[in-house]
This record gives C-alpha cells, structure tokens and sequence, in this order.
C-alpha cells in the first residue's frame, strides 16, 4: 500500500504511545525502517506487519489494532491532510459513501498502481443502510469498521453497527455491513 | 422541445457551469450550479461579465465585443461578494439557435479552495472528466510528500552532524589518548635504555632488546595515531591557492638534493619545464605528497638517478590543465606481493628490520590520502633491482591572470641574489656540514663536502669537479684546517682558489695562523648568512655572482643570518664563553648556551625555539633526515663516551660529549645538551674525571627531549 498509509499508523503509534514505543514497534515489525514516502508504493506486506506488531506490542487483537487505525485515518490523517477533498466527497455519512468510489478512482490518476475498495450503499427502511465492501484484499474488515466509525464521528451521526457479515468470494474479501443510523 | 432548448440540455450534460448571456451582456440563463451561485432568481438582470472580475484573458475588458474577441481563450473569472469563481469558455452558440454568447465551463476550484472558508462544491459538481478534484488530491499529497522529504532531510542533516562530532570526539581522544600514551613509554624506552648501560648477557641481553624494539614500535604506532588524527584536520583546512608550478617542483627537488647529493644520487627533473600558466589548487598538499615520494625516493635509493616527472596530458579542458606527476628511482624496486600493501600506513615493501632502520611507511598512506584529496589516484609500478615509479594525475584550474601567487620557498629566493659555481665545505661535523650546505645550496652554490683535510684533500686531487671556494673548519681531528689549506693551495691549479676559514675560535692567533696557512677571511661559528656573502663578494670572481645586489636586499631574503646562524650554532655553542672578538652569541638569539650556569634540572628537556627556526630555513624534510641522522649518530657517540669514561680516555671523553652536546642543542634537547656540556667542562678541567653513572640522568632527559622533539616534527610535518 502506499506510504500514506504506513505513515498514518506510525503517526497513530507515536500519538498515542510515544516514539519509543513506536520504534518497539517497528523493531518487532522487522520492517528496516520507517522513512516512508505518501507517494510511494510500498508492498502490502509492510503495512500488515506493522499492524501485527502494533498489536502483537500492545497486546491486543489484531482486529482490534485494524480498528483503531480506521478511525485514527479519518479523523487524523484524511481530516489533516485531505480535508478539503473529504468535505467535496459529501456532507452526511451516506453521501460520503456513495461518493466513495469516486473519490478512490479519482486517485487512481495520481496513484497509479493502487488498488483501491469498492463500496456499494444501499439504504433500507427505518434508518437501515447496508454497506458492501470489496477488497481485493484480506482481512481489512476491522479497518473498514473503524473507518465507518471514524466516519459517523466525523459526520457527528450515530450509527450503530448490527451486523456484520462476512460474504463468500473466490479472491480478496467482500463483507457486508448491516447498520442504523442515527 | 425545440432544438435550442435541446442542444441547452446537452450542453448542461456536458459543463458543469453553462450560461447564455445576450447580445446587452445580461445573463438569462443559467445551468443549477451557475443560476444558483449568482442567484438568478432573485437578482435582477445579471451583467455576467461584469458580475465577475476575470483574470483572463488577460487582453479581455469586460466589453461584449471583447468577449466575442477571445473565443476559445481560457476565462478565469472570481466573485469576492459570492465567494464563487468559474473557470472556462466563451463560445458563440446563435447558430444552434442559443442567442448571444454561452459560457461554458466548471468552477475555479483553486481560487474557491483558497479564497472561501468553507468551499460549499460537492465532488457531483465536478464533471468527472475535470482533473481540478484530482489535481485537489494531488496538492494534498504532494504537500506531505515535500514535508516527507523536509522530514527526511533533517534527520539526515542530523544524523551527519552526529556521525561527524562523534567522528571529532573520536579524533581528540585518539590524540589525548596518544599523547597520554607517549609519556609513560618514553619513561619506559629511557628505562630499557638505561638498562643497556648495565653489562646484560645472555637472554637478560636478548629480552631488553626485544623490549627496545618493541616499545620503539609502540612509539611509531602512537605516532602514528597522532598524526592521523591531525592528517584529517589537515586535509580539510588546506586551501586552494595559486601557485607557480614550476616554482613548486624546483622546491621540491632542492629540498631532496642535500640527501641526495650526500648519498651520490642524481637528482633530475623530466617533463617540459615552464608551464605557460599559474594554477590553483591544494599547494600544501601537493608539496607534501612530492616531497615525500622524493624523500622516499633517496631514503631507499643507494644509486642512480631520481626523476621527478610533471607534464600536461592532452586534455581540452577549458577551465585548467591535467598534470601528470611522477618520481622514479633507480633503487632496489618493490616486490609485487608488496605493492598492494604499500600504502598501507607502517609497510614500505621492505623486510621489517630494515624497515625499522629507515622509518616507518607512514609516509606513503598519507600521500595515498592527500593524492585522493587532490582528486586523483596514486599508481605504483616497480621492479626489483631495477626501480620503482609513482604516477599520479590531478586537475589543476588556471590561476586567475591577477591571482596573487602563494610564493614558493624557491619564489621568495628568487628576488635575492644568486651565486653560482662550487664550494667545497670542508667540516669534521656531519650536521654542520649538511645544514651549511643547505645555505651555501640556497644561494645558488654546487655544494661538494669533505668530512676531513684529508678528505678535502682528495676530493681536489681527483679533480671530479672544479672548486670555486674553499669553506673550511679549523677545528678538525686530524689533518687541521691550517695544514689542509696549505697543502691545497700547494696543488697546482689550486693557487688562486679562495679558501675561507670556520671557526669558533675567531682570536687573534688563530686569525695570524690561517693568514700565515692562505687563508683569505676567518668566518665565526656559526656561520652567519650575511657574512658569508660579504666575504663571498669580496673573494669571488665577478662570474660567479649573479647580482651584486645581495646585500642590499638581506632584509627581504628568507634566510636571514640569525636563524642560520641558530641552526648551525650550536656545534660549538658550548666553547662560546671562550671566544673573543666578534662574538656570534650577540647577534644571535640568547642561543642555548646562554643558561649553561643553570643546573640541568633546571632546564627544560625539550626547547621547541631552535627547532621553528630550523624548519623555518631547512624545510620540515631536509630537518627531519637531520634529525633521523642526528639520532643514528648518537647511539654511537654515546656508546663511544660510555666506553670513553669507563676507561677514563680524557679527550675522546671531551671530544664526544662536545660533539653530542653540541647536536643536542642544534634540536633544542636543552636539558641533555648541558649535561654534556658539564661533562665536557669536568674532563677539560684537569682535575677527576666524570664517571658513567653521570649519564643516567641524561639518558632519561634524551629520552624525553627526543619524545617531544619527535612530536613537534610531526606537528610540524602537517602544517
Ligand atoms: C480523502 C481521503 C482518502 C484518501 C486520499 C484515500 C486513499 C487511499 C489509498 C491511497 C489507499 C491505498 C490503496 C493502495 O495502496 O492500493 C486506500 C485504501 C483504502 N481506503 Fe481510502 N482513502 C481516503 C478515504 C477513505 C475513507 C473515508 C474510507 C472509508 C470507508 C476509505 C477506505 C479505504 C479502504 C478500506 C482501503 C483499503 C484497501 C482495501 O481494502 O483493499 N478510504 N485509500
């Protein structure tokens, strides 16, 4: 993934815990070092290493870890950094989200080999949504949590999450989200 | 729906932002975005060009016509008061039935972004085809890309700045540390030293022995270290200057001739001489690495010729010249397995214990190192028996035309007078005779010398060479000056030939006996510099001098009297008291002979005076041959005055602590020097003669004298 990313979960790390901790981190990553670039494509491998070892050093789940940094990339890094784009991309959560897609393409002129999420909203009766995420990718479902949850902060919507269900797909993952708003 | 309504459809589908405005400028309809921006409803008629200020075209003046005009150019246009701007074309639509002009376009979104708090857009209104919301992304990143980098930047620039003050501290302790080392081992090589004056045998012997070795080794490796530490501050503070090259190789050589010329070596120079420009670059650098490849060159040399090679290789560079230097030897060549060593600080291609007699390679890895700062490599090529070249090649950018020189040692002599043809110094002392040579050399001379009559004697009778002018020291074992002066001039061809006399005792019987013997002059020791030219003007036949303009110019000459006269004093420092008439301690500098009433206790092991003035004149490597000689000369001297005292032979006991009394003070070892001297004066008065166990004490003040001597010299060496 691209460096923006591994960035977002060091600055996460060193917020919260300090830089030593950080480098206790990164040591039990094995990763060589954390001069990331934002623009520069990084193997995956390296962002789910450093997630592993954040967990693995906080003792915690690495689901757990994947959520955290969800809601740590919406409400630091994107609403740091790219808050004007953010607030083009729509004024409600559901709004964002559809916009969603839009947004990750347009990145794709400028990120050239990224493969981004797909998210697919449909709104149900009595506040009801369904959120379907696709990934090319595994095990990112925790992170999508998060970054849901950032989301409704961020928006200041509640939203209670009700299920989620994990869906059959020959490669990467598709989970759906079943949620209440607010 | 009628067509134009239609293709206004269209157009919608297509921009983001379209309008019509008609033919008096008003807008009268707009696309949701536009109308909704300049609030079409409620306002009444809109002047569109005048309801925004436009950028662009820059040509354009907010007239219709204008704006007919600049169809097909960009418009860049704002509005302060609705916080809104548009960025697009003007296009003329009457013929798809749109009356009027349309504009058509998207919003500014850098100006929107810049200029409104809160840029009430959605990404719906950007088209997907307009790139400003990619463009939006891209700032962002890009701006935490260039913080990234600055990031980076820093803690790298940090990073340098640690690795170099650890570097620096690295340094410092290395020195402290050496120097620390250096005073306890010198205790410890006087000790052993000392040690040998005990009559030890057998393994006792052998294990002293291995102990000398070793602690002399440790001694260069301290050295060593101290020097390394010191090369690096060297190397960055040498700094560019302009230079004569030709100058620079003529200093050079004449700094190598004295050894050379002592060891019957040639020294020559090859390439074309007079390089058509002046050169700037790292001089001290280069006159240090030719020098040493020159010492080196003799230092190894028993025969044959030395070459110093310095060309320019074809090159067109604008800015300056390639040069090509070289130093080629004719002597014993390096075994291939040691080439690749070679330049490793302590190898020298030669067995160790003949590496031992003749130094350390320090020599070679400095000028490795120097030859890399000056931006070129060092090759060697050599073949056993047969000799050894030292090649390398440096860029070298032209001086300036004004560029003020850094003068050479050649270039400051060259404005004194000259003198050419031969003399023949005749001296029973080694020292003197080499230091003045180096005078006699510096003004022009061809230096022979004779270590005794005898041998001065000789050297006429074989007739190698044609003598202008005799210097000869009275004072010898052997055949005296007086004798030797008028059995020379007894041989033919030799009437006319001016000899002058050396000595330091310049009273009356001795001026009548040199007078009686030829002799033209009596010249005190030690020799001052400006009377040695008086009386040369006076002897010399006109041809030989150059200029008459030499005394005169004595204030501007850089070998001043008194420091020569320092260098070569002390030889006789001790007998000064004695001396009568023109008294040489006068005009020189309180020389060591001043504080002979002191106790030696009192007196400092190690006086760093005589010293500055002897690199002043000689050069730090002609001085360092000296001092390497000088060393090598006592062990034996003293081993002679040990074995003198022991069986209580008086003169040689007088003649040997003289002479190493004398050397002593020529490089500054203060304390030992007048505990000789107190020798000398307890066997020159009749009384009991001075026993062995009086050099105990002056082993100790040698050991620690020429530990600091030997620090100075490297010091000295990088400067
Ligand atoms: C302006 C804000 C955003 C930017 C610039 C952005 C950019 C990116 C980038 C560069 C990647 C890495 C893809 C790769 O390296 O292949 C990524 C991945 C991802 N983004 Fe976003 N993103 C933004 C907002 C969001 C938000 C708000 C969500 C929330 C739902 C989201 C969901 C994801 C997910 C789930 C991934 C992981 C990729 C995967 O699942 O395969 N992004 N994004």
């Amino acid at each position: 993934m691209y460096g923006v990313i591994n960035k977002s979960l060091r600055d996460m790390v060193v917020e919260q815990f300090g830089e030593g901790k950080w480098q206790e981190v990164l040591l039990r990553s094995g990763v060589p070092d954390d001069s990331f670039l934002a623009m520069q494509s990084y193997d995956d491998d390296v962002t789910y290493s450093l997630a592993q070892a954040c967990a693995d050093e906080m003792e915690i789940d690495l689901s757990d870890a994947l959520r955290a940094f969800g809601v740590h990339w919406v409400e630091n890094t994107v609403a740091r950094q790219y808050e004007s784009l953010l607030r083009a991309a729509g004024s409600d959560m559901l709004e964002f989200l559809s916009n969603l897609n839009n947004l990750h393409d347009r990145i794709s002129s400028t990120f050239l080999n990224y493969r981004p999420p797909n998210f697919k909203v449909k709104e149900g009766e009595g506040n009801h949504v369904e959120i379907l995420y696709l990934s090319e990718r595994l095990g990112l479902t925790p992170f999508v949590e998060g970054l849901l949850q950032g989301l409704a902060q961020r928006f200041n919507q509640s939203m209670e999450i009700l299920e989620i269900e994990p869906q059959v797909v020959d490669e990467g993952e598709k989970t759906l989200f079943k949620v209440r708003m607010g | 729906m009628i067509k134009s309504d239609q293709f206004w459809d269209e157009l919608q589908n297509l921009f983001t932002l379209v309008g019509q405005i008609d033919r008096e400028g008003v807008l009268v309809r707009a696309s949701p975005l536009l109308a909704q921006k300049c609030q079409l409803d409620s306002a009444g008629t809109i002047q569109f060009f005048e309801h925004f200020k436009f950028k662009r075209p820059t040509a354009f003046n907010g007239s219709l016509s204008s704006a007919r005009e600049s169809k097909g150019e960009l418009f860049l246009g704002f509005s302060d008061v609705l916080g809104f701007a548009i960025r697009g074309q003007v296009i003329d639509y009457t013929e798809m039935g749109l009356d009027g002009l349309c504009f058509v376009g998207v919003p500014w979104l850098w100006w929107i972004e810049g200029n409104t708090v809160d840029g009430t857009l959605t990404m719906s209104d950007f088209p997907v085809h307009d790139v400003q919301m990619d463009q939006l992304f891209f700032m962002s990143t890009q701006q935490s890309m260039v913080e990234d980098l600055q990031a980076l930047n820093a803690q790298l620039k940090s990073a340098k700045q640690d690795v170099e003050r650890a570097n620096e501290a690295r340094q410092k302790y290395f020195h402290h540390v050496s120097h620390e080392m250096r005073t306890p081992l010198n205790g410890v090589i006087s000790a052993l030293s000392l040690m040998s004056d005990f009559k030890l045998d057998g393994k006792l012997l052998e294990y002293s022995q291995l102990a000398s070795k070793s602690a002399d080794r440790l001694l260069e490796v301290i050295n060593f270290t101290l020097e390394t530490a010191s090369l690096e501050s060297h190397m960055k503070e040498a700094e560019i200057s302009a230079f004569c090259l030709d100058d620079l190789i003529e200093e050079c050589l004449m700094l190598a001739r004295s050894r050379s010329l002592e060891k019957g070596l040639e020294l020559r120079r090859s390439g074309k001489r007079g390089f058509s420009k002046n050169y700037m670059g790292r001089l001290k650098l280069l006159r240090q690495v030719l020098g040493n490849l020159l010492s080196n060159a003799v230092k190894f040399s028993q025969s044959g010729t030395i070459t110093l090679g310095a060309s320019k290789v074809e090159s067109n560079l604008p800015q300056g010249d390639i040069i090509e230097f070289s130093v080629s030897d004719q002597g014993p060549g390096i075994p291939a397995d040691a080439i690749d060593k070679l330049f490793e600080p302590f190898t020298t291609g030669l067995s160790l214990e003949t590496q031992h007699s003749q130094g350390t390679g320090l020599g070679l890895s400095i000028v490795e190192r120097f030859v890399d700062a000056l931006g070129g490599t060092i090759s060697v090529e050599s073949s056993v028996g047969e000799g050894t070249i030292f090649c390398f090649n440096i860029p070298l950018s032209f001086a300036p035309e004004n560029a003020v020189l850094e003068s050479t040692r050649v270039a400051v002599r060259e404005d004194t007078p000259k003198f050419s043809g031969t003399v023949l110094l005749v001296d029973d002392h080694k020292i003197n005779l080499q230091l003045n040579g180096k005078v006699l050399e510096s003004m022009g001379f061809d230096v022979a010398i004779a270590d005794s009559g005898e041998a001065a004697i000789a050297h006429i009778e074989s007739k190698a060479e044609a003598v202008d002018l005799i210097l000869m020291d009275l004072d010898m074992p052997g055949l005296s000056g007086f004798d030797a002066t008028q059995r020379i001039l007894e041989i033919s061809g030799m009437e006319d030939v001016p000899i002058l006399a050396l000595t330091a005792h310049n009273g009356g019987s001795d001026r009548r006996q040199a007078e009686q013997a030829g002799m033209r002059e009596m010249l005190g020791k030690p020799m001052l510099v400006e009377d040695l030219r008086t009386a040369l003007l006076a002897h010399l036949p006109a041809t030989l001098v150059a200029s008459k303009a030499c005394l005169g110019s004595e204030a501007t000459d850089s070998l001043k009297g008194d420091r020569v006269e320092d260098c070569a004093s002390s030889t006789d420092a001790g007998s000064m008291d004695e001396k009568e008439g023109h008294s040489m301690i006068e005009k020189s500098q309180a020389p060591a002979g001043s504080d002979d009433n002191k106790a030696p206790e009192d007196v400092h092991v190690f006086d760093r005076k005589p010293i500055d003035r002897l690199v002043l004149e000689v050069g730090i490597v002609v001085l360092e041959t000296l001092v390497d000689k000088f060393l090598g000369e006592s062990t034996d001297r003293w081993e002679r005055l040990r074995k003198a005292m022991a069986d209580e032979e008086r003169n040689i006991i007088i003649r040997e602590a003289h002479t190493l009394g004398s050397a002593c003070l020529t490089f500054g070892l203060a304390a030992a020097g007048r505990s000789f001297r107190r020798i000398e004066a307890s066997a020159l008065a009749d009384g009991m003669l001075p026993t062995a166990e009086q050099l105990s004490p002056i082993s100790e003040q040698l050991g620690l004298g020429i530990g600091e001597l030997q620090t100075l010299l490297s010091e000295q060496r990088l400067q």
